[in-house]
């Protein structure tokens, strides 16, 4: 319990330090950080000048620090120039999307990559295992944008199974049911989601199978073994448990790879989730959504990351010696 | 991981002792040489749009192994040079996070329990940050960086795990008898950390080193592919895909050969750090 509160006060000055970093990253920028409204040439200079007051642009740098750190803290992140709505309204459109998409690619992810691992680890050297191994070193090496764009060519285009892009279909979604409705979005989730499974299951198996190695040789699997247990309960019933410490640890590293991922992954399916409204407000320079996109993911990533490491603490005490 | 000093020579001769490790090596360095010497060995200028009609998406052949693209341009020249690009903002990047994480990391470990404690919320804060997240702020206010601003960029968003490692074996070693023993003979601090701390630290460095060149170099070609990135017409493997992609049903090499180039050296480079951080640490293996 002393080390789960102790780590939410880590992960409360980690989210702090992350507003800040995008802070000051914005503020060394040349130029106000609203440049899409104030370089309008045609603005006399006294409409810019009352703009930058509006904005608060013209306050000394720390003022505006502190103002942007209360504004936060009342849930106040601005407004999108591009979208001209709040980027609260922004955010909360998209998040549940991502949310969506991310626990089904965690969720596949790692149950594909546990089997994997574990299975390579009972059938170690073997060619099959081997040849699974070297696959899961080229889709760990493959950027994810490449993936995408394979899945798309084969599942989409190819075979057509699946749609390659969006959300719902345009035009038969608002005529359809509730349950039809629900259907047609998890037809457009299986492609990107899939997607992103890959791309955990090839880190998660990788690191699982390392993980069953170091427990099969320990003195207990033995001794298992010795009192006459099949193979397969020896694997599943007694190294398998303790092997999963190492994945819930890993959970903790990969939340903030998962967040690129399907950011990436987003971007390509179209899905209309956080990923795909940042690279659009980046390139549309739209810094007030920019910023609030990177400062909560940062804040989700540090909430995430802290709560793996209490349930692998739960799992493993001694880990916490280590924090 | 583990606090055994183990000499940089011992580790670089396991790795040439292990077959797949030395396959490994020899593709890096075929790559490596082939982008390095992209001025001598490219058949063809990499830029030079030809006669549209005659030389316009002619697939692979002889004279043009990896065809030619929407512009007639050759596509193997296109990726040699792009290699060079792409892997020198890659090596750029690594030591850039190397110098600024071994730095960080020491000055961590040595530091007393404070000052340690807030350097270290620092790279907390900056590992909690997607890096592509993070890379896409820093892009949109760059507008359209250079390479070796690009390279800065990443090396600067890659050094939280480098130093973290450093740290702890540094924080690990300075309370080590024969460390403490050297100090109350009378060793500088520059003679310890010569002597005692940089060759346990050089090989996790390495390793370190290794995976962060294998996460970098995809990571340049997404931001190159997405437009954040390089512009033409410098080349990058990452903006030679994106200039592919609009015609790869009908012309798959303007895809595959890129994306390959990509495959084969990271999936070499990922190799090389398994087996690395297997070496110095056996019984962790990949963890």
């Amino acid at each position: 319990m002393r080390f789960a509160l102790r780590r939410a006060g880590q992960a409360a000055i980690v989210i702090v330090a992350v507003a800040t970093l995008a802070f000051v990253l914005i503020h060394l920028a040349p130029g106000d950080p609203f440049p899409t409204a104030l370089d309008d040439p045609s603005l006399t200079d006294a409409v810019r000048a009352r703009l930058r007051a509006q904005f608060g642009f013209d306050r000394p740098l720390f003022e505006q620090y502190l103002r942007f750190l209360w504004n936060y803290l009342r849930g106040d992140f601005g407004w999108s120039v591009a979208r001209n709505m709040p980027v609260a309204t922004a955010i909360a459109d998209a998040l549940p999307r991502t949310v969506l998409l991310m626990a089904t690619g965690l969720v596949a992810g790692t149950a594909g990559g546990v089997a994997l691992g574990t299975w390579q680890a009972a059938r170690r050297g073997s060619g099959a295992e081997r040849l699974v191994g070297l696959g899961a070193v080229v889709v760990y090496a493959v950027p994810e944008f490449l993936l995408a764009m394979g899945m798309i060519a084969l599942f989409a285009l190819r075979l057509r199974w699946f749609p390659m892009s969006g959300i719902v279909d345009a035009r038969s979604h608002d005529a359809l049911g509730a349950a039809g409705r629900a259907a047609d979005v998890l037809r457009h989730l299986a492609l990107p989601a899939a997607t992103l499974a890959l791309v955990v299951a090839a880190s998660v198996s990788r690191y699982h199978r390392a993980a069953m190695l170091a427990v099969l040789p320990e003195d207990y699997i033995r001794t298992a073994r010795a009192k006459g247990l099949s193979e397969r309960d020896v694997v599943l019933r007694h190294a398998l448990p303790n092997a999963m410490g190492a994945v819930l640890a890993l959970g903790g590293l990969l939340i903030p790879a998962l967040f690129g991922g399907a950011a990436v992954i987003e971007k390509f399916f179209d899905w209309p989730g956080m990923g795909r409204l940042m690279f659009n407000a980046a390139l549309g320079r739209d810094y007030h959504l920019v910023v609030a996109g990177v400062v909560l993911s940062g804040a989700l990533v540090a909430a995430g990351t802290a709560i793996a490491d209490v349930v692998a603490a739960a799992f493993d005490p001694a880990q916490e010696l280590d924090a | 991981m583990s606090t055994e000093p183990r000499a940089t020579r011992d580790l670089l001769r396991a790795l040439a002792a292990d077959a797949p490790s030395r396959s490994a090596l020899v593709t890096l360095a075929l790559v490596a040489g082939a982008v390095a010497l992209a001025p001598f060995v490219a058949p063809y200028d990499p830029n030079a749009m030809r006669d549209f009609v005659r030389d316009q998406f002619l697939a692979p052949s002889w004279s043009h192994p990896f065809g030619t693209d929407s512009a007639g341009r050759d596509v193997l020249s296109r990726v040699l040079h792009g290699g060079r690009v792409s892997l020198g903002v890659a090596t750029l990047a690594v030591a850039v996070s190397v110098l600024f994480g071994t730095l960080w990391g020491a000055a961590a470990g040595y530091a007393n329990r404070a000052v340690d404690d807030v350097m270290m919320r620092c790279t907390d804060a900056v590992m909690a940050l997607p890096r592509i997240l993070l890379l896409i702020l820093v892009a949109s206010v760059l507008r359209e960086p250079t390479a070796a601003a690009l390279a800065l960029l990443l090396g600067v968003t890659s050094w939280p795990a480098m130093s973290r490692v450093v740290r702890a074996e540094v924080r690990a070693l300075r309370s080590r008898d024969y460390v403490i023993a050297s100090q109350a003979l009378g060793a500088t601090w520059w003679r310890r950390l010569r002597t005692h701390l940089l060759p346990a630290v050089l090989p996790l460095v390495i390793v370190n080193a290794t995976l962060a060149f294998a996460s970098v170099i995809p990571l340049e070609a997404t931001l190159s592919f997405l437009g954040l990135g390089l512009h033409p017409p410098t080349p990058s493997w990452g903006n030679i895909l994106l200039d592919g992609t609009d015609q790869v049903a009908a012309h798959w090499w303007l895809v595959l050969f890129p994306a390959l180039a990509i495959v084969v050296t990271v999936v070499a480079v990922t190799a090389l750090g398994d087996r690395l951080q297997q070496l110095l640490d056996p019984r962790g293996a990949a963890l």
